[in-house]
């Protein structure tokens, strides 16, 4: 086994799954003064194949056979504490949680294009099971793609969903969806977005509304968030606005995401490690 | 029972494309259902206090506007809750939530699918999920 593509740092540090959820499930270190982020250890990989190192390799060759070029970095030794600092912008995730997702987001990345990639239309299908257009889920999958290249990634799949946690702070979710009303990408949610929103659902739904009624429902709540009268709503009035709005949030939370090993058991069952494993 | 009045932000949020959690779930198993319907609050509400009566389910309001209801006998796993919330987007257009709070959930989607989805067909538009 090759040390060289896991050797990221001269000393060798351990592996360490950290579970920065609010449960508090913090496991111990072995170095408690080494503050930084942990690395990949060479040895401890080589010796312990029991336990976390396993997880760990599997983890990056899998990335790595699957074509996922997840630690770009890695070979060119910059991304030290690279997959720590992964889990640490997961937000929510535990180690178990994460490769849970990446079970999700390998089928669901190579359900019409093989490349390990999510398109748009494999997007869509995993919400529709057709491919039928909608404007909004064209807007969460534009907000997915955090790089803009059109495919969304395991990092930032991983990271976007975190956001719908239910532990995920209020912040970062008004963030997202002030970000998803924000049609055109302006910096601010216009009038008439709102409208075409409003429209698009009511299409969805097969609903018809007279245009006044829907005039009515837009005006109204479009002139509570407006506060400063400007004929658009800002991130400050927007925030303002969710808070005392709280109902308007609802989408942005996935109860599915708290019990995600429960929602696919046999990825407990086939997982190589157990949590408890991964303490030295 | 009463209605919780819509705001154009939270209707938007009933979008199906923003409900995330057909990755997570099949619709086969989830244990909350929605449905749209043009009926006015009121003849939804009478329609929804017919089908408890007729299911032997017992109905408790709570405060917020949500309402509860409970099987009358043990189940599987306890006794079988949800809740029911009304959504008023205009006054001939309701979106309607069902979530169930406690009980079996196969139990639970039993009820669903043979007793109440039939005994609420006059009053539905659509139930979401549904294709």
């Amino acid at each position: 086994m090759s040390c060289h593509f896991l050797q990221i740092q001269k000393q060798a540090l351990l592996l360490e799954a950290k579970d920065i959820t609010s449960g508090g499930r913090r496991r111990r270190r072995r170095n408690p003064e080494e503050e930084e982020l942990p690395a990949l250890s060479c040895n401890r990989a080589q010796e312990s194949i029991s336990s976390g190192g396993r997880f760990a390799l599997g983890f990056i060759f899998g990335f790595k056979l699957l074509g996922v070029d997840f630690y770009d970095g890695l070979s060119t030794n910059k991304a030290s504490g690279s997959f720590n600092a992964f889990l640490e912008s997961t937000g929510s995730f535990t180690v178990n949680e994460v490769e849970a997702l990446y079970d999700l987001f390998r089928k669901l990345s190579n359900s019409i294009i093989k490349d390990g990639l999510i398109h748009k239309e494999e997007f869509h299908l995993a919400l529709f099971r057709n491919k039928k257009t909608n404007l909004f889920v064209d807007r969460v999958f534009d907000l997915f793609d955090q790089k803009g290249n059109g495919v969304i990634e395991f990092d930032e799949f991983v990271r976007s969903l975190s956001v719908f946690h239910p532990d995920a702070p209020e912040e970062q979710k008004a963030g997202f969806a002030f970000k998803l009303y924000d049609l055109r990408q302006t910096g601010f949610i216009e009038r008439r977005e709102l409208k075409e929103m409003v429209l698009a659902l009511l299409d969805e739904s097969d609903l018809n509304i007279t245009s006044d009624a829907v005039e009515m429902i837009v005006d109204r709540t479009f002139d509570q968030a407006d506060t400063k009268g400007d004929e658009r709503i800002d991130q400050e009035e927007w925030n303002e606005f969710v808070k005392n709005n709280p109902y308007v949030l609802r989408n942005m939370t996935l109860p599915y995401l708290k019990d995600l090993t429960m929602v696919f058991p046999s990825f407990v069952i086939h997982s190589e490690v157990s949590e408890a494993d991964m303490v030295a | 029972m009463s209605v919780t009045n819509l705001n154009a932000f939270e209707i938007i949020s009933f979008s199906k494309g923003f409900d995330l959690s057909g990755m997570f779930i099949v619709k086969e198993w989830r244990n909350e259902a929605r449905f749209t319907s043009d009926k006015s609050a009121s003849t939804i509400i009478s329609k929804l206090e017919d089908v408890a009566k007729a299911l032997n389910l017992r109905v408790r309001k709570k405060d917020n506007g949500v309402v509860k209801m409970q099987g009358r006998k043990e189940g599987r796993n306890g006794v079988l809750q949800f809740d029911i919330e009304i959504f008023e987007v205009t006054t001939s257009y309701h979106i309607i939530e069902m979530k169930q709070t406690s009980g079996d959930s196969l139990e639970y989607r039993q009820l669903l699918e043979e007793g109440i989805r039939p005994a609420l067909k006059d009053i539905v538009l659509a139930w979401h999920g549904d294709e």
